[in-house]
């Protein structure tokens, strides 16, 4: 694994560590041996190619996928075999990939769901401050979740999230189905947000270019595992990486090319 | 003119019923994915311990609440210790329908065996007779139509309003998603069973109530009226199928008088195909049926 020593040794102390996950679904192993760290106020973006298990990681982390190996540890308490409904208590935030948000309940109940643990003075007064950060919700509060527009829809997951006001947010894909200039202004201005509240955010992107330009660290995950990690300055100068991932080529045959890079 | 009212007064009475019961199975579905088919024998379960005490002298509203409440323990003990095993195993919900036939027929026959092969009449006071608009109805019924929209009112404000009623709403909408925000999502269906537990036993005692006499088959035989109802509104639409049974309940007792009392379960059925030939996921579904979603 290529690692500057130099650059890591000024990542802050971290908020999360998974360390050797393995993880899959039944008997599958998706997931092999994989290890990294977010600090607070930290953006890390987990990168790699469509079926390179990114999503499984974070599954993984929220109990969703089982854990074979590893351990995952927030704020330095071990949250491995922790039951699902307890993680948000402890300051796990995620926004799943797809079914983020839930369809049948209106914005304003999405909102109360992700302050579901909060009095209702506090989520009041969150939900206050949601409407701030993304004032395009303002207007939707009595409209069902399943009537938004992709942009409103993750913006809304993401808002949802953050009523908890999380130690750790996970977020999976989040630009994906929105339109380029959506998804760089959400992660320009929204994820920064996240950001300045000292939250660590674990960005998992296909699209990398847009990824490094708000992340702190990056991770690659091909097939499984992470084969490489380093300061975004730094990936980019990597001319075989910058090739694969940042040049606009398929993604998927880019994991093909990249699986020579594990060392 | 007067038959026709008067046949729409006994279907409101047949509609307030059938409203609790469908709702109550329609929760099930939607909230905890299961079809549950022993829902009748319940039902019959529930009124016969309904019917002992009444034997035994107490009052039809005491043998109601009780009703309601062993209701409520046996179907959140039937789904802890039966139906939430087979789930755990990853039985899918074709499967788990089958689990719950043998359910019901193994409590059919245990109650046929214990009560035996008899006809049970509750004893009800004499009861006053109200005539307005037409329409003439027994102070009894009018305290069922009570207790019906008194129910559904209630449920209606606990699922909008209540901090639990989202959180079940949540939680039938996606349940690892309802978990990722701090909802125990097994405690809340642990609750479903008991609300809809309760509403079941309520649904068992008023039919009783406003029969001549029952059998251990009652609650079996209005099962297939109370899914007619569940899917003409839209399967796991709580309010589908308050619409569902007014349509179904009215219908059916209409035609009842007019053509045949014998064949009105027929034109239940009648128009159960007709809306969904119309409308495939119900009134109120949103063909989300197959996900089983509480709106
Ligand atoms: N629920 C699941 N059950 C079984 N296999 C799965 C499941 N989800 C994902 N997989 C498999 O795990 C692999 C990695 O998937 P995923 O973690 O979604 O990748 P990524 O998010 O990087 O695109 C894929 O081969 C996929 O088919
Ligand atoms: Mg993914």
């Amino acid at each position: 694994m290529h690692t500057s020593a130099t650059d890591e040794r000024r990542r802050p102390p971290p908020q999360l560590v998974v360390d050797g996950l393995t993880a899959g679904y039944g008997g599958a192993t998706v997931v092999d041996d994989v290890s990294f760290t977010v600090g607070p106020g930290e953006v890390v973006a987990l990168l790699g190619p469509n079926g390179a298990g990114k999503s499984t990681v974070l599954k993984a982390m929220v109990g969703q996928a089982r854990i074979t190996a590893g351990s995952v540890l927030l704020g330095g308490i071990d949250i491995t075999s922790v039951r699902p409904h307890l993680l948000a208590g402890m300051g796990c935030g995620y926004v799943p990939q797809y079914r983020d948000v839930f369809d049948e309940l209106t914005v304003r109940e999405n909102l109360e769901m992700g302050g579901y643990l909060l009095g209702k003075e506090a989520i009041a007064k969150r939900i206050d401050d949601a409407m701030e950060v993304f004032p395009a919700l303002a207007g939707m509060m009595d409209r069902p979740a399943r009537k938004l527009s992709g942009g409103e829809h993750k913006m809304l997951a993401i808002a949802r999230v953050m009523m908890s006001r999380p130690t750790l947010m996970a977020l999976d894909e989040p630009t994906a189905n929105l339109a380029p200039i959506l998804g760089r202004r959400l992660l320009d201005e929204q994820i920064r947000a996240v950001v300045r509240s000292g939250a660590a955010v674990l960005l998992v992107e296909q699209r990398a270019a847009a990824a490094l330009s708000v992340a702190d660290w990056a991770y690659l995950l091909v097939a499984g595992r992470v084969v490489r990690s380093g300061h975004p300055a730094e990936l980019r100068a990597q001319a075989d990486f910058a090739e694969v991932f940042l040049g606009g080529g398929d993604a998927t045959t880019a994991a093909r090319n990249t699986s020579d890079v594990r060392a | 003119m007067d038959r026709l009212v008067g046949a729409f007064g006994f279907g409101l009475v047949t509609a307030s019923i059938l409203a609790i019961a469908a709702v109550a199975f329609t929760l099930q579905f939607g909230i905890t994915n299961i079809l549950n088919l022993a829902f009748g024998e319940i039902m019959t379960l529930c009124a016969y311990i309904g019917y002992l005490l009444n034997a035994a002298g107490a009052s039809v509203w005491l043998a109601l609440v009780v009703g309601a409440v062993a209701g409520a323990v046996f179907s959140a003990l039937l789904n802890r210790t039966i139906y939430a095993l087979f789930v755990r195993r990853g039985t899918a919900l074709w499967g788990m329908v089958i689990v719950t036939i043998a359910v019901a027929l193994i409590m059919q026959n245990t109650l046929l065996g214990l009560a035996g092969p008899h006809n049970f009449t509750y004893t009800i006071p004499p009861a006053t007779t109200f005539r307005f608009a037409g329409l003439i109805l027994t102070s009894l019924q009018l305290e069922i139509i009570g207790v019906a929209i008194v129910a559904m009112l209630t449920l209606h404000m606990m699922l909008r309003y209540t901090r639990l009623g989202k959180a079940m709403r949540a939680t039938a909408s996606d349940p690892a998603l309802a978990q990722s925000c701090g909802i125990n999502a097994s405690r809340v269906i642990d609750l479903v069973w008991i609300i809809s537990g309760a509403l079941c036993g309520i649904a068992g005692v008023t039919l009783v109530m406003n029969t001549v006499s029952f059998t251990a088959s009652t609650g079996s035989d209005f099962l297939v009226v109370i899914i007619a109802a569940a899917i003409v509104g839209g399967v796991g639409a709580p309010y589908g199928a308050m619409l569902g049974a007014l349509l179904v309940g009215v219908t059916s007792e209409v035609a009842a008088v007019y053509v045949n009392a014998s064949l009105k379960n027929v034109f239940a059925f009648a128009l159960l195909l007709v809306v969904l030939l119309i409308r495939p996921q119900g009134f109120i579904g949103r063909a989300r049926v197959a996900k089983g979603v509480v709106t």
